[in-house]
């Protein structure tokens, strides 16, 4: 299969903790991967080395067949890889319009003699880039807010405006950091639609999340962490039936209650 | 264009025309020499404005590089012979090399580190200057800096020497304000707004943050040729930190990242001084009074230029408040 990101024997520590030991996982093109875990589990770490944040100490990142090495954080984007954050870092004090517009800023192309002389043709570029801007705004229903100022959305907004603003740097992959976490179930339930949708439009996704039945119902494969290593993996029906994830997310004495039919 | 905009642009023609007519309207040398003040600093605080005000590394040194611009260019037409138009790009170049120099390193700091680091810096230029008495002259400073001339002509009243601060000042300013409309400009608002959101983008923060820095030490450079030779005299002692907390405190009170609200605080706070100096002994209390209340009164977005743009919006808020929307008439 043709498999956009290849992971393997990744391992990070600090001092004497080792936050990421021995995981090796395949993400394949066009297709949800979610990674979940207890909290603690270093799903995030994970996202760090892959997005440049954290060194790695061992281990090798494919991405699209060539090994992703000594890149800086700010070079993944050029390489089709772009993040969002768990909890969100959007540009507050800017614009709806003005955030998405510098996702898209890397890929348009003027000189310094055009910022010079106001050109026309760096006038024709930035116009470019507002109406491809508004246009995606539009598209995911965020158009009455472009000339809103981030601070002044809801959270549920600001969530979706980050992965709105991720999509315009036009990534092959996206991996996004809890996207859920503390949107209340009815906008949860919207953003996995708005994410399942992602599919459609050519991008591929490492999700992590705690929202386990957004996980379930979106993921086409499902990789479990604790305790920094790989616990297991599957299709999300089978993680689910995985003894040792249940172990890991409610502990022995809770997965006896439920062997045993009672409520956790 | 929209209509704002159309209203922004011919306001700021009409603006220029004034300031073009100005010397002809018979009006005295000692104002002329006030507003030729008022363009130097309005490009300091402008070029302050884009690694402060916009990119929001706050800079203490300012006086630095206004300083090393100022020697450089009296320096070249003194000692090289050096016509002194010439002198200006001359000065923004080594401007700019101290400012690539000094920020490379310490533009990895941010916040209250930072700007120690800058202050500091702009004391060891002063020191400096003091100190190298065979190139500077040291406290006694340069005296005879030649005056510009053009076609046979020299600047050598206020009111020639007007139009050549004025159209020096016009270009900076259409310059930064070119900067800052730019994909450059949107970068340096993310980062700082969000560093760590900007790299994610694709942003090499660092480098953006030196670019803007080198930017604008070069037009503190530019700003310094200007002052060097107006005043035909500069000692080390004239560009102390005074200088650079003024610059400073007119991109803060312009409202950080707003070039037409810096550049108007910068005439405010150049003619200020002057216009207190009836009051004598009481000018500078009654100057940091007025400093103090322009930061606490907020409610006077006196920053919002041109004015009259920004009430017809309040008063389509109001309008709608009050249930009378519907579309806005002539306001």
């Amino acid at each position: 299969m043709d498999d956009i990101l290849t992971v393997n024997g990744l391992c990070k520590s600090f001092g004497g903790i080792a936050a990421v030991q021995d995981i090796s996982m395949r993400i394949p093109r066009g297709k949800i991967v979610s990674l979940i875990g207890p909290n603690g589990a270093g799903k995030t770490s994970v996202f760090n080395l892959l997005t440049g944040f954290y060194e790695k100490d061992a281990g090798t990142i494919g991405f699209e067949g060539a090994p992703l090495e000594g890149l800086k954080a700010y070079d993944y984007v050029k390489r089709g890889i772009v993040r969002t954050f768990q909890n969100v870092r959007l540009y507050s004090a800017m614009s709806v319009l003005d955030n998405v517009m510098v996702g898209n800023q890397y890929r348009i192309r003027y000189s310094p003699l055009d910022i010079v002389f106001n050109t026309r043709r760096k006038r024709r570029v930035e116009e470019e880039s507002r109406t491809a801007a508004l246009a995606l705004l539009e598209e995911l229903g965020l158009s009455h807010l472009a000339y809103e100022r981030c601070d002044a959305l809801s959270y549920g907004q600001q969530k979706k405006l980050e992965i709105v603003r991720a999509m315009a740097s036009a990534p092959k992959l996206l991996l996004l950091d809890e996207p859920a976490a503390g949107l209340n179930p009815l906008e949860s339930e919207e953003l996995s639609v708005f994410v399942a949708h992602l599919i459609d439009r050519g991008f591929t996704i490492l999700l992590i999340e705690h929202d386990i039945s957004l996980v379930m119902s979106i993921s086409d494969y499902v990789y479990v962490m604790d305790h920094g290593r790989m616990l297991s993996e599957g299709m999300p029906e089978q993680v689910q039936r995985d003894p040792a994830v249940i172990e890991a997310y409610i502990g022995k004495r809770g997965m006896q209650d439920v062997i045993a039919g009672k409520s956790p | 264009m929209s209509r704002a905009k159309k209203i922004k642009s011919s306001l700021l023609l009409l603006l220029l025309a004034v300031f073009i007519v100005m010397p002809f309207l018979g009006i005295s040398e000692y104002v002329l020499r006030v507003l030729i003040l008022c363009f130097l600093y309005s490009i300091l605080a402008g070029s302050l404005n884009l690694i402060s005000g916009i990119t929001g590394q706050v800079s203490m040194g300012h006086a630095a590089f206004y300083a090393i611009g100022a020697y450089t260019s009296a320096l070249l037409s003194m000692r090289a012979g050096l016509p002194v138009w010439l002198g200006l790009p001359c000065a923004a170049l080594v401007a700019g090399v101290f400012a690539l120099l000094i920020g490379h390193p310490s533009l990895k700091l941010t916040g209250g580190y930072l700007a120690v680091v800058t202050l500091g810096f702009s004391e060891v230029v002063r020191l400096l200057l003091i100190n190298m008495i065979d190139l500077t002259n040291g406290n006694i400073g340069l005296s005879g800096i030649p005056m510009p001339e053009f076609f046979g002509v020299t600047l050598n009243t206020n009111s020639r020497y007007y139009p050549y601060a004025l159209i020096i000042t016009v270009l900076a300013l259409v310059l930064l304000s070119n900067i800052e409309h730019s994909k450059f400009g949107l970068k340096l608002r993310a980062i700082k707004n969000d560093e760590i959101a900007a790299e994610v983008a694709g942003i090499n923060v660092h480098r953006s943050k030196l670019i803007a820095f080198t930017i604008a030490g070069m037009f503190a450079g530019v700003a310094g040729a200007l002052y060097a030779h107006l005043i035909m005299y500069i000692d080390p002692n004239v560009f102390n930190t005074d200088v650079s907390t003024t610059i400073l405190a007119m991109v803060v009170l312009g409202g950080m990242g707003n070039l037409y609200g810096t550049v108007i605080v910068a005439f405010i706070l150049t003619i200020l001084p002057e216009a207190l100096r009836g009051f004598n002994t009481y000018r500078l209390l009654v100057y940091g009074i007025i400093l103090v209340l322009a930061m606490l009164s907020k409610a006077i977005d006196f920053t919002q230029f041109p004015l009259f743009v920004r009430l017809s919006g309040y008063r389509k808020k109001l309008r709608k408040k009050l249930g009378l929307a519907g579309p806005a008439g002539r306001g």
